[in-house]
């Protein structure tokens, strides 16, 4: 499937390549302000950028960070409040800074075009695909009718759509998310675009896709020749795609450098610390180094080094003076005061020397940690027996999930893992009695809390297990205040003495997560996302509940907050002994928090293991299909790596029935027996 | 696409005949009925007890004495009559108007026809101004175009309807003479064809039609504001400005027919306030029309008038109704229905 010329990478060879070259697009002290309610406030904070033809650039950033108004400079999107305040962005022996919008047509979408993030909303439902391509055709290659139709159809099978011919009729809702994306992407390319910007092109995508996506964009560049800008958060995609990186932090770029050079040698603090943060670098059992408090926004009035009041190790004059760019080598720059030469010398953290070595199939791991799940005298706390989840009737019954069995035991964190509407958050949901399960049962200490069950026992269930949820932004009421989303569970069900009981209880519950007792007169709309995260984490915890379901409680958070919030809740799983059912999509995520992991597709649980033992013996192809997607922050391991794809197909199931089967003790698969033979031959059994 | 109209139908019918019966028992509760009308004239030449056995005799002839299941379904023609004929709604037979003497399908042909066209002119002419409006307000949002506007139709939206058509009169009728005062047609006049009569009544319900046009431009201009600014924040128009489109493809191509969704709903519950509304105008302006009617039928309790009428708003909104939806599904792939 991969062309393997396309990933091997020699950036040496790539870095005298860039340097022999006059650049391609070069922004100097650009300066971005919006003007908002009569407030002045600076997005970009002048900073320079010069972009070499055919490479890969990717710019890594937390939300806040500007790397999405940055580039927006360079096609003329800015929002109509913004504007460029400073400095000047050559291309092509033009300045973009001063350009109005009638000259932006000559150059946006046909010389400069743009990839979007969401491909869910960034298509017209109420025009065929077909149209909104042949848009594009037409506008900039001059073709009319029927040939600027074939052209169409010839951009959409080099997408990768299947059937174009029909599917150049169909509107954007006839399509997968993944199948959109590739839409938008033939929008962009449509008209053979010489600069190429792709904003968080696979971030709403699930994994296996974003690697399919991320190969496409790959081969387009290298049949048109384009120069590829990638604005993303995720390291794993970054090094995945770039030849160069840009970290970009309060409206700046802070350091810039070929890939190796930034994933091995980081110089500022803060790449240090976002690398060092990756779960793929934590040594399970032990604390991700986590980067303390909030990135700051457009609001923050920043002296010195935007960094600082995040950095343990901040020198004095970082606070007082913003630092130059110093030069590292030919291409490496970094903007920080450690490079000066008064600067006391730092050794990089043992997790960025850890990040050369590792490969999918190792991960530091604390010998000494207790493992539950071995424990002869282990208690089963939840047991999922049979369990099958419908929606809908008749014709238009949908098996969310599908006779699924699994246990649980007291203190471990059991996840689930699998790719949207897998039905992973279904289980989750009918577990803490949300959705009703349609056949089998679900047992609580050996007792029954599914179904109908007595009233006594529904409010000791309901006490006993509690959720956290995916979107904190969503997921709290913006009208009420701190101290009553708290302890609503406790108002519920009367389980406090008198009001001086309840708020003891609310500010002990912050105290926990993290949070100041006086935050609970606050509302929701005063906290950052990491914060609102712990104040549903503070909701559930002051229930006294014995096990949690964590429904991908992170990943709707920054990249340096995500760390935070794992530490809290694996610290809080020690303290009190917490037993987690953990859902998500990021296996590096999964395996760094989890003893035992579940994969599940469509409905089905096709593999569960304990963590290491699934990342080493991946059995069942769809789990093997899922690891080899999953990103890896090392350059030379991602780019190296093989991606397997899935084809439920190539199961032969007609002939003989799959069962759950247990393999060798904790690890099962769901297979037919020719399968199972086989995977016995795999793991040399 | 047709099983759904014809589902969607059958709905309407079901709907219809619920609706129908409910109008029915709660206009019996009027607290008079056909007979006693029929016997008023005579009711000074006839002693009391001589009145009360005409009375309960014609009661009787007309079979007011039935239950109300079987007056209803004999007034809907699914019941013999009193002559053993089946004579109702469904036959076209609406009853008898006792204020006009008449039937009353004969006394709201006119009327009915007269609301119809003065209905259709302001809804024309108010979408005509209002969408090109509200687009032009939203793509140059905060300007001082807007502002102006956005007060204008404020004023226009919380004053009501009346205020408007005597302010309105005044202006036009008192102040400048352009437009009649009232009534449809220049009193005693001879048209020579009917081209003429048509250009004279047009001339007489201009007024009527610019004051309800008006009164309607605040909420649809509103409206349609709001829901083209959340087009244009849309991530496709993202995407169409980045595909390097002009501007006003960009609005015309991409986000006008998006903003339309919202407000096609919203027209419909609007289409009725207009017909309701028309009330207040046809009193105001004494035009022939049949809100003026159904308001002299119910201060005259006429029974079968009213209910006749009632019908017929019903009928517009469920049919209505049922118009929107499929114009929805035009419009919206997402909705269309293959089966």
């Amino acid at each position: 499937m991969n062309d393997n010329n396309l990933y091997t990478v020699d950036f040496d060879a790539r870095a005298k390549q860039i340097l022999a070259q006059e650049p391609l697009l070069s922004a100097r002290e650009v300066e971005v302000t919006f003007s908002l309610r009569g407030k002045k406030l600076t997005a970009i904070r002048r900073t320079s950028l010069d972009l070499y033809e055919g490479e890969t650039l990717a710019i890594v950033g937390e939300s806040g960070s500007g790397k999405s108004v940055f580039t927006k400079c360079f096609v003329g999107m800015l929002d109509k409040n913004g504007s460029i305040t400073n400095g000047s962005i050559m291309y092509q022996g033009e300045d973009l800074a001063q350009f109005t919008e009638k000259d932006w047509l000559r150059i946006r979408g046909k010389k400069i075009a743009m990839v979007t993030q969401d491909p869910m909303t960034s298509l017209n439902p109420l025009k065929t695909i077909g149209y909104q391509i042949q848009e594009s055709v037409e506008l900039h290659q001059g073709l009319k009718g029927s040939a600027a139709k074939q052209e169409v159809l010839r951009i959409l099978e080099a997408v990768g759509i299947p059937d174009p011919v029909r599917r150049y009729r169909q509107y954007p809702h006839e399509f997968s998310g993944g199948m959109r994306q590739r839409v938008v992407i033939a929008i962009a390319v449509a008209c053979r675009p010489q600069i190429l910007i792709c904003d968080e092109p696979t971030t709403a995508l699930d994994v296996t896709i974003q690697a399919q996506i991320l190969d496409l964009i790959r081969r387009l560049q290298k049949e048109q020749n384009m120069t590829i800008i990638y604005i993303t958060h995720d390291l794993g995609v970054v090094a995945n795609v770039a030849d160069r990186v840009a970290v970009m932090y309060g409206g700046q770029i802070i350091e810039i450098g070929m890939a190796n050079e930034v994933f091995f040698d980081p110089q500022h603090p803060y790449t240090s610390a976002l690398l060092c943060a990756l779960p793929q670098l934590g040594v399970k059992g032990e604390k991700l180094p986590a980067i303390d408090g909030t990135p700051p926004t457009a609001y923050t009035k920043i002296v010195g080094d935007a960094f600082a009041p995040r950095n343990k190790h901040a020198l004095n004059i970082d606070f007082q003076e913003e630092p130059p760019m110093y030069e590292v080598t030919g291409t490496h720059m970094v903007k920080s005061w450690l490079r000066d030469p008064r600067a006391p010398k730092v050794e990089q953290p043992k997790a960025i020397q850890r990040l050369s070595q590792i490969s999918m199939t190792s991960t530091g791991t604390d010998p000494s940690a207790y493992h539950p799940h071995l424990d002869p005298n282990r208690e089963t706390l939840i047991q999922v027996k049979d369990m099958q989840v419908t929606f809908g009737s008749g014709r238009k019954k949908f098996v969310a999930v599908d006779h699924v069995n699994f246990e649980i035991y007291k203190g471990e964190t059991f996840s689930l893992v699998g790719e949207s509407g897998s039905g992973k958050t279904t289980i989750g949901r009918a577990i803490v009695r949300i959705n009703p399960i349609t056949s089998g049962e679900v047992l609580f200490k050996g007792e029954r809390v599914s179904g109908k069950i007595s009233k006594e026992m529904d409010t000791k269930v309901i006490r006993s297990m509690q959720m956290i949820f995916q979107d904190p932004m969503a997921s709290l009421n913006e009208r009420a205040k701190v101290d009553y989303i708290v302890s609503e569970g406790l108002i519920n069900y009367h389980l406090y003495n008198n009001e001086h009981d309840r708020q003891d209880k609310v500010q002990r519950a912050l105290q926990e997560v993290g949070l100041l007792p006086e935050f609970s007169s606050r509302f929701p709309h005063e906290f950052s996302g990491g914060q609102r995260q712990r104040i549903g984490i503070a909701r559930s915890l002051i229930m006294e509940p014995q096990f949690i379901v964590a429904d991908e409680p992170i990943s709707a958070l920054d990249v340096s907050i995500r760390a935070q919030v794992l530490n809290l809740l694996n610290d809080l799983k020690k303290s009190r002994g917490l037993t987690y059912l953990f859902i998500a999509h990021d296996l590096s995520v999964v395996r760094f928090i989890s003893d035992r992991i579940a994969v599940i597709h469509k409905g089905r649980i096709v593999e569960l293991a304990e963590a290491e033992e699934l990342f080493a013996h991946p059995l069942h192809p769809y789990t093997k299909a899922l690891l080899s997607a999953v990103p890896n922050p090392n350059p030379y391991v991602e780019r190296a790596k093989k991606l397997l794809v899935y084809d439920p197909d190539q199961h032969h199931y007609e002939k003989e029935g799959p069962e759950w089967t247990e393999i060798i003790p904790g690890h099962f698969v769901y297979a037919n027996r020719p399968e199972l033979d086989g995977y016995r031959k795999e793991m040399r059994l | 696409m047709g099983k759904y109209i014809l589902k969607r139908c059958g709905y309407i019918v079901v709907v219809f005949l619920i609706l129908s019966f409910l109008m029915y028992s709660l206009y019996n509760l009027i607290p008079t009925d056909p007979a006693r009308q029929e016997l008023e004239p005579q009711r000074k030449g006839l002693k009391a007890d001589e009145y009360q056995m005409l009375y309960q005799q014609l009661r009787k002839e007309m079979g007011l004495d039935d239950p109300l299941v079987v007056r209803y379904l004999r007034w809907m023609g699914l019941w013999q009559d009193t002559d053993g004929t089946f004579n109702g709604v469904l036959e076209g037979n609406f009853g008898y108007s006792n204020l006009y003497k008449r039937n009353v399908v004969e006394v709201i042909q006119a009327p009915m026809g007269n609301t119809i066209f003065i209905n259709i002119f302001s809804t024309i002419a108010s979408l005509s101004i209002t969408i090109p409006l509200g687009i032009y307000c939203a793509v140059h949002k905060g300007k001082r175009f807007d502002s102006a506007t956005q007060v204008v139709t404020m004023l226009g939206y919380s004053i009501p309807v009346y205020i408007i058509a005597l302010i309105f009169m005044y202006i036009f009728c008192v102040l400048w003479r352009v437009f009649p005062i009232m009534g449809q047609k220049t009193a005693g006049m001879e048209y020579a064809n009917s081209w003429e009569e048509f250009v004279d009544m047009l001339y007489h319900i201009a007024l009527p039609v610019i004051v309800m046009t008006f009164g309607s431009l605040g909420g649809m201009t509103r409206y349609v504001r709001s829901s083209m600014i959340d087009a244009l924040s849309m991530d496709y128009i993202r995407t169409a400005r980045a595909k390097g489109l002009k501007e006003k493809v960009v609005i015309y191509s991409h986000a006008w027919r998006n903003a339309l969704l919202p407000v096609i709903t919203s027209i419909l519950g609007w289409f009725l306030g207009i017909f309701g509304g028309s009330v207040i105008i046809e009193n105001t302006f004494s035009l022939n029309g049949m809100g003026k009617l159904y308001w002299q039928g119910l201060n005259n309790m006429d029974f079968e008038l009213v209910l006749a009428i009632q019908m017929f708003y019903s009928i517009v909104s469920l049919v209505g109704s049922l118009l929107i939806d499929i114009s929805y599904g035009l419009v919206d792939p997402r909705v269309r229905v293959d089966k």
